[in-house]
């Protein structure tokens, strides 16, 4: 049977064709839905004390109850080090008053049956209507007189300690872990992690800090809900709030990480686990109540929102039976949204079920979506639109909502009108806008026997292994007897020709293509001399033209670009000249003031590998190389590089090694990884002994 | 949406008066010949209706060869009926704007539509071709099969300490159905056939064992209309209805037993035999739970959490059943503590309760938790219906939905602490522990 729809708002008025068998029968077709019902949004209230406290209220005498629920609004707090100090000090605020202790107020809410609770940025008490006063003097106790007490953080900070050491199971908790620190790392909001250490170092100052700053009224919200006038709320919000002292708020405009180059795979691995938890992810710049949000919020719902019938939960549930529940969620952030896919499926089908994610998302940006699913989408979200209205918190949110966002007065009241004019060509450009399946991490906590059928979804073939806090996996074991960093260079050396033939070239000429951030491809030709008169010239080339030219000779190096010289000093020469003067100068580190230590035998993605790390004096760069136990050739490079404060790392990796003549190897793909950038340089010809003017070292 | 209030902080001072209405819960109920009981409740103030369905059919009545039938079967019946095609039953309920799902508990399935006020008839159409025209497909089988045994290790295998009420249960009974999940056994779903669903569709899917409970922005006399003409003519069921008739002998020995898995931090349950909900005592043991741990200020939280700091948190709740059930405390232990020290102090804080009396306060504060609590049950729509629809299926009295608050209010000092001494009886008692694997030795 099929359906046709005539999509008016709430209405969803069914229109069936009728069926040619049984239509004598009444259950053969759907009934008719009746008219459709008036949807009332709820009346709010909203006023503002002279102290600059904004207060909303929301009469509704359902039950004889009210609550009391403040949020405090300002820029996100970087916790850095000390991550799950806002966690801490939302358990720790109800916990103690300069007259209570923790015993006191715990007993003095219970007794009344109420609620009282506490966060970083709220407050909240309810009760029974009759308690309102009691509950009202707690709270405020609590808001004015927190006393943080000692003993309750450092009960709590054990408490949380050994809640991280539950957490290391938790895919879940796994999960988050990892997502915060890929998606925006330890410099943002957003990328706190929180472990053993950073429990440890949170002080009660930072708490008492933390509120004298934050907990002020001119960047708080009050929002009364229930059995309870709005002129009596402002009348009791005015005793009870009316002398909280103003105070400053800086807020701080913070920059987001970029977006992934590639897609990346990660895996947390969790030993003995019998399902993927499988995140699809990536962050979307969408502010609240935008004018995309609405059309965003249908295009996620058709792709994995619903009850059953978005397209992840069909395909990964309905058709495949790969899991219990796949759906997607997209939020809106004034700082940064977030898009993320998930199921959790069993572990012989991980790879599938990437496979029907990826398909489904990049569905979403190269089809438009069909009539029928657009409509039951619709409908779908203006019968939860009407549904949450059954809550009075609803219509609090909403006021809130509006305040603090900045939207128009009648963004809620104009909702349904602007969602049912949603049409199939908004979600295909939305969703070509906000989706990103080609900068995606593909995040899993599961099974290592899952590793390697991941491999094929990631842009460099690697899956990048992760602990349960998001970092990065280092798993290695003391190298063999009788190996050490000599026998490794040697037999690296010897893989590539022999120490003997390569020292034997006296010029190099390089020539090929280099591709940078996947945009721009440049021609690329490097002539280098390791005989007589020593040096390195690399020049980059559009059509022809040279835009980009480097320098080296055995004194000095530099950058020229556009006329302009950029001499390079420090740690960052002696790498330069290091790299560029010889054919071998892997063995020439000390004479750079470089040591090198043989750090161990690492396996990645099923590759045994020799790792050297390479560490100037200055302690400002530290190249770690990884040898092809198998073959002895170098794989991979990754450094480490510091200037001043700044760190900048990179990840190089080399293949395709072919004889360029006398069985001397070299490496034709050349694949640097710096930040978000990715640098791809392709050889087409190496050429030892060819002539090089030693002039252009100068 | 939004009025702005004038207001001036010395202006009027008068004093405002709240309409304190009643909160009992109205609604009207009857049967229909086939045995159908519905029960009807009229609210408008929000434009949606609940449409529920309770079948008095839990995982207690399975065949012990075939655990996880009732379960199952809740899954199969989203799969399609004689006139709505496979997969249609959600799609007829998300383009109507609503939304539809379903539960089994050990002694009862329970299905629900919510639904804008104007798709009432939809959703009695939908209930009743679930009630007359399931169809079963081998094709709805064996999806339905995957998809039961990923819920399994995303609710049980992959959760921490996921196997805590299934290994309690399997400790606490040896001859009662209650010994299982109403997840069951993967082995006897894979070995069901198509005539073991038909047999139980047959037998637990039928008007004289189902009630229908409705509660939104509904008239009463057009409900009733709409009822009879989609279940009037659904047969009463043939067969009878088996209900388990095993008694749970109670034990002479304390059994203890310990379960190794990968949850790092240790877990102590002790779970105890208690009368079937409903009765005098079970509200003296739900009250006695209360104390032991309802909210921050209960005997378990104040003393084992806050002051010993030996758990990082601990509950006590009564699994209450249709047949005889369980009380039971759990915690989690502590970093620097033992299961064994966490046991002795709970143990510590029940035998208080078997010797002294709850203060006046105590029992004060626990009636106005009570009351607090049962007030707040009643917010929704879809609550609302359920309650009415627990309160016939499992008492025949409806009305408890407003009364049963009075059978806590009317419990005592004495009851609590006579409860104590009845029920919490280390003889009788099942303790595990849970412990991570390393644990084990040789």
């Amino acid at each position: 049977m099929r359906l046709s729809i005539k999509n008016i708002a709430f209405a969803a008025t069914l229109l069936v064709a009728p069926l040619a068998t049984k239509a004598q029968d009444f259950r053969a077709q759907a009934p008719e839905a009746g008219p459709a019902p008036v949807i009332d949004l709820g009346e709010s209230t909203i006023n503002e004390l002279p102290n600059g406290l904004t207060v909303i209220v929301v009469e509704n005498h359902r039950l004889p109850k009210v609550s009391w629920s403040l949020t405090f609004d300002h820029s996100p707090y970087l916790e850095g080090e000390k991550a799950g100090m806002l966690d801490l000090f939302g358990e720790i605020l109800t916990t103690g008053t300069e007259s209570r202790a923790k015993a006191d107020i715990d007993e003095e809410v219970d007794f009344i049956g109420a609620s009282l609770s506490g966060s970083y940025k709220s407050l909240y008490a309810s009760s029974l209507t009759k308690h309102s006063d009691k509950v009202l003097e707690l709270m405020t106790d609590v808001l004015y007189h927190p006393s943080f007490p000692e003993e309750e953080l450092t009960k709590n900070k054990t408490q949380y300690l050994s809640g991280l050491a539950a957490a290391e199971t938790d895919p879940g908790a796994i999960s988050s872990n990892l997502i915060s620190s890929l998606l925006y790392g330890a410099d943002h909001p957003y990328g706190a992690v929180m472990t053993a250490a950073s429990i440890e170092s949170i002080t009660r100052q930072d708490l008492v800090d933390y509120h004298s700053k934050y907990f002020v009224p001119n960047a708080a919200y009050l929002v009364v809900v229930g059995d309870i006038s709005p002129a009596d709320a402002m009348r009791t919000a005015a005793k009870h709030f009316g002398a909280w002292q103003r105070g400053e708020v800086e807020n701080t405009a913070w920059t987001n990480p970029a977006r992934s180059k590639g897609i990346r795979v990660c895996l947390a691995p969790l030993d003995g686990a019998v399902q993927s938890s499988l995140k699809l992810t990536h962050t979307v710049d969408l502010q609240p109540g935008h004018e995309d949000a609405i059309a965003v919020s249908v295009m996620n719902n058709i792709l994995g929102g619903g009850i059953f019938s978005g397209r992840l939960m069909q395909n990964l549930r309905e058709d495949k039976a790969f899991t219990y529940g796949a759906r997607s969620s997209l939020s809106t952030d004034e700082l940064s949204g977030r898009f993320t896919a998930y199921a959790d499926v069993r572990n012989e089908v991980t790879d599938s079920a990437v496979v029907e994610f990826m398909y489904e998302i990049r569905r979403m940006t190269s089809e438009l979506v069909d009539e029928e699913s657009l409509s039951i989408t619709k409908n779908s979200m203006t019968g939860s639109f009407a549904r949450a209205l059954e809550s009075p918190n609803t219509v609090a949110r909403f006021a809130l909502n509006i305040e603090k966002y900045d939207l128009p007065e009648d963004y809620y009241a104009t909702y349904l009108e602007k969602l049912n004019s949603v049409t199939a060509e908004d979600i295909l450009r939305v969703a070509k806008q906000y989706l990103r399946p080609d900068q995606i991490y593909i995040t899993c906590v599961g099974s290592r026997e899952v590793m390697d059928k991941l491999k094929q979804f990631s842009t460099t073939g690697v899956v990048e292994l992760f602990d349960p806090y998001g970092q990065p996996l280092v798993e290695r074991k003391k190298a063999p007897e009788g190996v050490t960093v000599e026998t490794v260079l040697t037999d690296y050396y010897n893989a590539r020709g022999g120490v003997k033939q390569l020292k034997k070239i006296k010029t190099l000429e390089k020539a090929g293509s280099i591709e940078i951030g996947g945009q721009m491809t440049l021609g690329y030709n490097s002539k280098s001399s390791y005989k007589g008169t020593l040096g390195n010239v690399t020049a980059l080339s559009m059509s022809g033209m040279e835009v980009m030219k480097t320098i080296v000779n055995d004194t000095e190096a530099y950058m020229e670009q556009m006329g302009q010289k950029q001499q390079l000093e420090g740690s960052q020469l002696v790498s330069t000249l290091w790299e560029n003067l010889s054919a071998t100068h892997l063995l020439n580190a000390d004479q750079y003031g470089i040591s090198s230590e043989l750090l161990g035998t690492e396996n990645i993605n099923g590759t045994d590998y020799y790792v050297i790390a390479f560490t100037h004096e200055s302690g400002e760069f530290t190249s770690t190389f990884f040898f092809d136990m198998e073959t002895g050739l170098l794989s991979m490079e990754k450094g480490v590089a510091k200037e001043g404060e700044e760190v900048s790392t990179t990840s190089t990796t080399f293949s395709k090694y072919m004889d360029v003549g006398k069985g001397v190897l070299f490496p034709y793909e050349i694949v640097t990884q710096a930040g978000p950038q990715t640098i791809s340089t392709r050889l087409s010809s190496v050429t030892p002994g060819v002539k090089v003017n030693t002039d252009l070292f100068k | 949406m939004k009025s702005i209030l004038s207001f001036a902080l010395s202006a009027s001072l008068g004093l405002t008066t709240f309409a304190q209405q009643s909160n009992a819960i109205e609604f009207t109920e009857f049967d229909l010949d086939n045995g159908l009981h519905v029960i009807l409740h009229e609210d408008h103030s929000t434009p949606i209706v609940a449409v529920t369905v309770m079948y008095h059919v839990g995982s207690k009545n399975e065949d012990p060869s075939r655990t996880g039938m009732a379960h199952f079967f809740e899954h199969l019946l989203f799969e399609g009926s004689e006139y709505i095609d496979r997969g249609e039953f959600d799609t007829y309920v998300e383009n109507a704007g609503g939304v539809l799902n379903a539960n089994t508990s050990n002694d009862r399935t329970f299905y629900y539509e919510l639904l804008p006020s104007n798709q009432l008839e939809l959703g009695l159409w939908l209930e009743s071709e679930r009630m007359l025209h399931a169809k079963i497909q081998q094709i709805g089988i064996d999806t339905q099969n995957e998809v039961v045994k990923e819920e399994k290790r995303m609710r049980i295998d992959n959760q921490p300490y996921g196997t805590l009420l299934g290994e309690t249960m399997d400790a606490m009974y040896d001859v009662h159905p209650y010994q299982w999940m109403p997840i069951g056994s993967m082995e006897h779903l894979d070995a069901a056939d198509y005539d073991d669903f038909m047999a139980f569709y047959e037998t637990f899917y039928v008007p004289n064992n189902a009630t229908l409970s409705i509660a939104g922005d509904l008239d009463i006399a057009e409900a009733k209309e709409l009822i009879k003409k989609y279940f009037s003519d659904i047969p009463k069921g043939k067969n009878d209805i088996p209900r388990p008739t095993e008694v749970e002998p109670l034990r002479d020995e304390e059994r203890r037993s310990v379960v190794y898995g990968k949850d790092k931090l240790p877990l102590v349950v002790q779970a105890y035999p208690i009368p079937a909900q409903g009765t005098e005592d079970y509200y003296a043991v739900d009250m006695l739970n209360q104390v032991l741990s309802g909210g921050a200020s209960s005997r378990l939280n104040k003393s084992v959490v806050d002051e010993k700091q030996l758990a990082l948190y601990c509950g006590a709740f009564s699994f209450g059943l249709e047949d005889p059930g369980i009380t039971l405390a759990y915690a989690m232990v502590n970093m620097g503590s033992s299961p064994e020290a966490v046991e002795e102090a709970i143990n510590a804080e029940v035998e208080l309760l078997k010797n002294e009396l709850i203060s006046e306060r105590e029992l004060q504060k626990l009636k106005n938790q009570m009351e607090a609590q049962f007030i707040t049950a009643n917010s929704s729509m879809a609550g609302i219906a359920e309650s009415l629809a627990n309160y016939h299926t499992y008492f025949g009295d409806a009305n408890l939905i407003n009364t049963e608050i009075e059978r806590y209010l009317n419990v005592t000092a004495e009851d609590i602490r006579d409860a104590a001494i009845k029920y919490y009886n280390a003889n009788s008692r099942a303790t595990i522990y849970f412990l991570h694997e390393d644990e084990k030795g040789e």
